[in-house]
């Protein structure tokens, strides 16, 4: 049975014009031990998706559908208190993006991380919880006595380690990793990115991996899931994306993306903006957008199908992969695609994106 | 060195824009609070510190390091926009390090600079027309009808198109990718002839990053520029850039053709830096490179080469002969002792052990039990006997003496490593033989 098994969630996000449907009919599981990258765009409800499991979002945010199975107890019936009692930190927990702001710098590290572990392992002496911590510290690569340091003093790799030795304080099953490494440079991250691996294998916890970075996912990965508008339009193990992908909007990401060790890439942007998720209405979100999109793809949503085992892509055109992947590679595909019925200009022309940025501003759950 | 001096490449080339020995220091402590309680502070930032460096006519280089490595601080050094506090700058053959009034006013004009934020670097009140007319103003050039005309003009050669639509557009309905536009149209209202993008696609989501670098490049072919683009990425820099040049530390350690210095790197730390960068492609293996700590204080400058304290090359003392790996670990041990920053009794709590032992301190610093150089292991074994007998003075004098090396003292000199590669490091110096390959 896997870990954490997600069906059908929805998590919209009140606005002005209406509910912004951030994740909109998502299913998804989890093994143990497994990690799984999500990729998309800043506003693909990448964050969102991840941040529901736990509930930490802000309050315009509510789940409006669907089910979170976690280890055989639903998770989207408990209370607030409940989630926070028995299932944040010690079952689940989350690396944030900016470990600066994820600390409170009035206090030191160490009081943080000993409150975290006693708050929710009883009978833990301070002392106790203080070697844990100090433990922790000297596996992650800082020195033990600088748990005594108040955030600010830390480098920002040093903080993002210290979010790390409090993410996995308490040995959970699950860690979310929400763009872990992208405010560091790459020498740092490349550290970081080891250190959490070393320390998931040891505990034998799964991740979610929150990403636009292609090379982060595809090396820290086991399966990668495509976010794109408020749904997964692709999902497999991490080779299958990054080598043999269906959806057209997969293709693109991976031509985007400057690959260091290919001499003559030529990048190919996605014109276009991503969609507007209060009213997405029927047929594909990426249609708009897409060099591929027929009659059908404005018309009618398509629904997830199983290409190889594990490999499911929501795209009509998915069976016609030879010629997807070879059109994708050509500029020119891209650039003489219109972005629909909307003014075919650069970069998505003139376009209302405030229900796009309710998301992200309004939300607060900025991805990048 | 000798491109990196002369005006003149081969008597035909000439640089667009050449620095020499620029240097850009920021004083510490200059508040006025820390100079009443603590004195004058004479400490400085050194984020730029003696770089020489020629960019060619309608080339687009590339300057990357980590944050902090002064490859901003060079950028807005070397265009004036921060002033710089030693070295000479020369842009078309002209020296403009001193230049001011008409003379600076021109450069102005020639050299522009994108920013990297979209968001924050359009001012909202104004509108796409008035945002890109104003430097236009300012400078006063042409008649108000040319004015009106350039605008649109400038509109369309950022790709936003059609003009008149943006015109009266407010930043706000506007999306990241098209603010950048209006940045880069505003940069080419005056007809520059050289462009600084300073991180010109870091904040905009990947699946249009591609069409503003092709913006650039399009505009590099198009109207002659030349571009020098900053940024940490070094895919990106590769993909778009002729040359790049690394920075460590307010130093430029290598400068070389984008494809040589990203696929065969001469200086250490930039093996170390492509080396972390994450690969797509599954069935690549990229074997890391592990870097001691991380980057120094930049007030505290390390002495000789800037990254000897981290660097997993750096050159064996003479009449030795070590693993080099063990070397490293040597180092820093040394490091520490001549620091005075060993604390057997520090190392024995943190072990649980009886006593304070040599071993131990090997052991905390990964030295091995016994160096494979007999010879090394008794000077070794001598300073942490020393060290051990609370001689720390005598411990540290030994190491300093026996283990010197030359990374750590003396100016580092640039060499030519290949005909197109350039690198300050040792490693490269022909007449002496360090090198380890």
């Amino acid at each position: 049975m896997s870990l954490l098994e997600i069906r059908d969630l929805k998590t919209y996000y009140r606005a002005d014009g209406g509910w912004v449907r951030a994740t909109d009919g998502v299913s998804l599981s989890i093994d143990r031990g497994e990690t799984v990258g999500l990729v998309g765009e800043s506003g693909s409800g990448k964050t969102t998706l991840a941040k529901s499991i736990i509930r930490l979002f802000p309050d315009n945010a509510e789940i409006h559908g669907g089910s979170i199975d976690y280890d055989g107890t639903e998770i989207t019936d408990l209370s607030d208190k409940e989630l926070r009692r028995r299932i944040r930190w010690q079952e689940i927990s989350m690396i944030p993006q900016n470990a600066m702001n994820g600390f409170d710098p009035v206090y030191t590290v160490g009081q943080q991380i000993v409150q975290v572990i006693r708050h929710h392992e009883e009978g833990v002496s301070k002392a106790d919880a203080r070697d844990r911590a100090r433990d922790l510290f000297d596996e992650l690569g800082i020195e033990p006595d600088r748990i005594d340091d108040y955030p600010h003093q830390f480098s920002g790799g040093m903080a993002q380690r210290a979010m790390i030795a409090l993410a996995l304080a308490l040995g959970p099953s699950l860690v979310l990793a929400d763009e872990p490494t992208t405010a560091l440079d790459v020498v740092i991250q490349d550290r970081i990115l080891e250190t959490i691996k070393e320390k998931q294998a040891e505990i034998d916890s799964a991740m979610i991996m929150i990403t636009h970075d292609m090379s982060v996912v595809s090396e820290t990965c086991d399966r990668i899931a495509v976010v794109y508008g408020g749904r997964i339009v692709e999902i497999a193990d991490a080779r299958t994306i990054i080598t043999n992908p269906r959806h057209p909007y997969t293709l693109g990401l991976r031509n985007a993306f400057p690959d260091i060790s290919d001499d003559d890439q030529e990048l190919i942007s996605i014109p276009g903006t991503p969609p507007d998720l209060v009213d997405p209405g029927e047929g594909c979100r990426f249609a708009p957008r897409c060099p591929f999109a027929e009659e059908d793809c404005w018309e009618i949503t398509p629904e997830p199908q199983e290409y190889e085992p594990g490999h499911f892509v929501e795209c009509h055109r998915a069976d016609e992969i030879d010629y997807l992947q070879s059109a994708a590679g050509e500029k020119s595909t891209w650039q003489d695609a219109t972005t629909g019925d909307r003014d075919a200009v650069v970069d998505g022309g003139i376009v209302d994106t405030s229900g796009a940025d309710a998301t992200e501003t309004e939300g607060g759950s900025a991805d990048e | 060195m000798s491109e990196a001096t002369g005006r003149v490449v081969d008597g035909s080339e000439t640089y667009k824009l050449e620095v020499e020995d620029l240097e850009k220091h920021f004083p510490v402590n200059s508040g006025i609070v820390s100079r009443i309680l603590r004195g004058e502070s004479d400490q400085a930032v050194r984020a730029v510190d003696g770089v020489s460096l020629g960019i060619r006519e309608g080339e687009a280089f590339g300057l990357a390091g980590e944050s902090g490595c002064g490859k901003t601080t060079l950028g807005k050094s070397a265009i004036r926009l921060l002033e710089p506090t030693g070295g000479k700058i020369y842009f078309d053959g002209t020296e403009i390090t001193n230049a001011s009034g008409a003379e600076i006013n021109r450069f102005r004009r020639e050299a522009q600079i994108i920013h990297q934020d979209p968001y924050q670097s359009l001012n909202p009140r104004f509108t796409v027309y008035e945002w890109i007319k104003e430097p236009l103003d300012v400078h006063g050039i042409g008649t108000a009808e040319e004015r009106d005309a350039r605008v649109y003009e400038t509109i369309e050669q950022a790709g936003l198109k059609p003009a008149e639509a943006y015109a009266p557009e407010y930043p706000s309905e506007l999306s990241g990718g098209e603010r950048q536009r209006v940045g880069i149209a505003r940069a080419l209202a005056l007809e520059p002839s050289f462009l600084l993008a300073d991180e010109p696609a870091s904040m905009l989501d990947v699946s249009i990053r591609a069409s503003i670098l092709d913006l650039f490049k399009r505009l590099q072919t198009d109207l002659g520029l030349t571009a020098v683009y900053i940024s940490h990425d070094l895919s990106l820099l590769k993909h778009m850039c002729d040359r790049i040049g690394i920075m460590y530390l307010g130093e430029l350690v290598e400068v070389a053709p984008a494809d040589e210095i990203i696929n065969d790197p001469k200086h250490p730390y930039t093996q170390a830096l492509v080396s972390s960068v994450p690969r797509i492609d599954p069935d690549e293996d990229r074997e890391r490179i592990e870097l001691v700590g991380e980057v120094p204080d930049p007030v505290d400058m390390p002495s000789g080469c800037r990254f000897h304290p981290r660097c997993p090359r750096i050159v064996q003392p003479e009449g030795y002969d070590f693993d080099q790996d063990d070397w490293r670990a040597v180092v820093n041990l040394r490091r520490d002792v001549l620091a005075g920053d060993v604390d057997p009794e520090a190392i024995r709590r943190n072990r649980d052990d009886d006593e304070a032992s040599a071993l131990a301190i090997r052991d905390a610093y990964d030295v091995p039990d016994r160096l494979a150089d007999a010879a090394a292991d008794d000077v070794l074994d001598a300073a942490l006997s020393d060290v051990l007998a609370g001689d720390s003075n005598d411990a540290a004098d030994v190491l300093r003496r026996e283990f010197a090396t030359p990374c750590e003292s003396g100016p580092i000199e640039t060499h030519q490593v290949t005909p197109t590669q350039e690198a300050a490091c040792v490693l490269y110096d022909e007449d002496e033989p360090y090198t380890l390959e």
